[in-house]
């Protein structure tokens, strides 16, 4: 079981930051998030297809403080094409997902489509979802 | 071998008594779920009736019929644990698990008080069987049923069913299941609390349902999860003292171990992890193999320093349960009841979940000396079917003579549970026990001291068991030196529950 490494790339993949360059076909990301509780910020990072899973998040990445109500951010001019998004919730502030003394996380962190892995982060495959021209939203429920 | 007919004699009385104190929720549910259940898995054996486990109900039961005569002495809470529920879903959704370690925790206390003894038991209610209950069907992978998760895993918490062992540590009842956190629960309403993090570094991580406490209460424990071993250090008040993380010396299951006054000291059986097997869909309890050409090893730990740590070796054997550990002279003694490999848990306990009623492989009382200059360990055993040892609490760690177990009493045909109680004098050799003449399914017994008392063994033994032909549950109270005598007292719900695994008498 490896897996807790990959999920421990989580943190500083979500703190990369890269700017997405404008596009022709550009299309507006909103991410809408739930259940992360008031305490901390939430870290966002969005995947392309193209990028190496839970290693480079070349879509970009933000962080924005956690309301009990839910936050929503928005990934401006997308190309065309599949991506998918982890996030975190950076309960005490320290710029990344606290793990236990093995490697597991416990602060809380959700995937889009709401996927969810046995020990470890789910796949892209998992994980995805399609951007086209027009706007998308995407929910994801912190669980 | 004594044999009392000691429900005969009482039967009548009891009877009178408990027909006074029904309870109408329990005996509802209980007839609908043995109606639809009861023929396809168990062919009427009525043996197996606990195993079928509760539906999520919590249940009570102000007075319980006494047989005999509960000694004044004997208060407090006997707080017992182990796995109640089996099955959810109807019809063709119906779900049951394989493995008897599979079901929620249910939570129960005995209690022993001037106006008689009650009994109350309720679920204790995880993440995971909150989110089936409402769903009515299992989302969580289990440890030995191939369930599909259908709930997000991010921890061992996530299917954590608490349901091994229940000891009250300070103000705090923990409910404890060895692959993730101890549950805290309410000691007096039994009312699930949540979780328990020592430090934010020990949230989520493994803690055993075999602590081992010391008799001034200090509290010994560890874990083992993805090939990391953690061990624990706990005043009587449930702070923590120390703890450490490192390689497990082992890389499968490790349920028990045993303390002396210097050290920890742990029989690691070499159990693997098929993890191909596991991505192909198998539960981490079918993954498991056993590895009968390796060595089991005996892992010795400093109780004042973790760091310092040593490994002999012994040929392969399985051990689920200790009784005690001492040392003298650099030499540790310590009981356990050994079997041979896996096969107890792998093949026999699935089907006895399927209800066939057949003898598991023997489980006998083995003694080991563990010669820390030599570098030598030494096995004796003996040949009494056993399990679940216990040893006066007042004598953890310490040189004990006694060790109790429930036992097999010839046959073995029983399908679970034993029928008779045994202490085995480990200076002299002899043994005193007791058999039923009727058909019961004897659990776990504990040691009550004696107030006042300072002697090993001057006090009671108290435990549970399934009264085959009425159908329902008891108490036992023995005199723990005089157990063929028989009990003094026979605690009678009128309703049985599921079958507890362990638990600890908390005494007023």
């Amino acid at each position: 079981m490896k897996t807790t490494s990959t999920l421990a790339a989580l943190a500083a993949t979500c703190i990369l930051m890269s700017v997405p360059a404008a596009n022709a076909n550009a299309a507006d990301l909103n991410v809408e998030i739930k259940g992360s509780g008031d305490k901390g910020n939430v870290m966002v990072a969005l995947y392309k297809q193209t990028d190496k899973w839970m290693r480079m998040a070349s879509g970009g990445s933000q962080m924005l403080p956690a309301k009990k109500d839910g936050v929503a951010v928005t990934f401006k001019d997308l190309p065309e094409g599949e991506y998918a998004v982890s996030l975190f919730v950076d309960e005490n502030g320290n710029g990344k997902l606290d793990s236990n003394a093995i490697g597991i996380p416990i602060e809380p962190y959700a995937f889009s489509n709401d996927a969810s892995g046995a020990f470890g982060p789910p796949t892209f495959e998992q994980s995805k979802f399609v951007v086209s021209k027009d706007a998308k939203t995407v929910v994801i429920n912190i669980k | 071998m004594n044999r009392r007919h000691f429900f005969q004699s009482v039967g009548v009385a009891a009877a009178t008594v408990a027909a006074g104190s029904a309870l109408p929720l329990v005996a509802q549910t209980q007839s609908t779920t043995g109606s639809t259940t009861r023929k396809a898995l168990f062919n009427g054996s009525p043996r197996m009736t606990p195993l079928r486990g509760f539906a999520g109900q919590d249940v009570s039961c102000e007075r319980a019929a006494i047989e005999g005569k509960v000694p004044e002495a004997l208060r407090g809470v006997f707080y017992r644990n182990g796995p109640g529920l089996f099955e959810r879903g109807i019809g063709a959704n119906k779900q049951r698990y394989s493995h008897w370690f599979d079901g929620d925790g249910l939570v129960h206390a005995w209690r022993f008080t001037d106006k008689g003894v009650s009994h109350q038991a309720r679920f204790v209610q995880s993440k995971k069987f909150l989110a089936e209950q409402a769903a009515n069907a299992f989302l969580a992978p289990s440890f030995g049923s191939a369930f599909k998760a259908k709930m997000p895993v991010r921890n061992s918490d996530d299917l954590n069913t608490a349901n091994t062992n229940v000891y009250k540590l300070g103000d705090r009842l923990l409910a404890m299941w060895e692959g993730g956190s101890a549950t805290e629960m309410d000691p007096v309403t039994l009312e699930t609390k949540g979780i328990v993090a020592w430090t934010p570094e020990l949230k989520h991580m493994p803690f055993s349902a075999h602590p081992k406490i010391d008799p001034d209460g200090t509290f010994w424990n560890f874990g083992t999860l993805m090939g990391k071993m953690v061990l624990y250090h706990l005043s009587a008040k449930g702070d923590l003292i120390k703890h450490a993380v490192f390689d497990a010396p082992s890389g499968g299951m490790v349920h028990d171990f045993a303390v002396t006054h210097k050290h920890l000291v742990f029989l690691l059986p070499p159990i693997g992890i098929d993890y191909a097997a596991m991505r192909n869909g198998a539960a981490f309890g079918q993954a498991l193999t056993w590895k009968g050409n390796e060595s089991t090893k005996v892992f010795i730990v400093d109780r004042n320093d973790f760091s310092k740590r040593r490994i002999l070796e012994m040929p392969a054997f399985m051990v689920f349960h200790f009784g005690n550990a001492w040392e003298a002279n650099n030499v540790i003694h310590v009981d356990f009841v050994q079997s041979k490999d896996l096969n107890i848990m792998s093949d026999w306990m699935p089907r006895m979940m399927r209800g066939e009623t057949v003898a598991p492989d023997a489980s006998n009382p083995a003694f080991v000396t563990i010669d820390l200059n030599r570098g030598t360990c030494a096995v004796n055993m003996r040949d009494e079917n056993c399990e679940f040892p216990r040893v006066d609490p007042r004598f953890v760690g310490l040189r004990n003579r006694n060790v109790y177990y429930p036992v097999g009493t010839g046959a073995r045909e029983e399908g679970w549970g034993f029928g008779g109680v045994m202490r085995i004098d480990t200076d002299s050799g002899k043994v005193d026990r007791f058999n039923f003449a009727e058909d019961v399914a004897l659990e776990e017994h504990v040691i009550v001291p004696k107030p006042g008392s300072t002697r090993e063994g001057d006090g009671w033994l108290v435990g549970v068991g399934f009264d085959v032909a009425a159908q329902q549950s008891f108490a036992t109270v023995f005199d723990a030196l005089n157990l063929a005598a028989g009990p003094q007292a026979l605690v009678r719900l009128p309703y049985w529950t599921p079958v507890c695994f362990h638990g600890h008498f908390h005494a007023a």
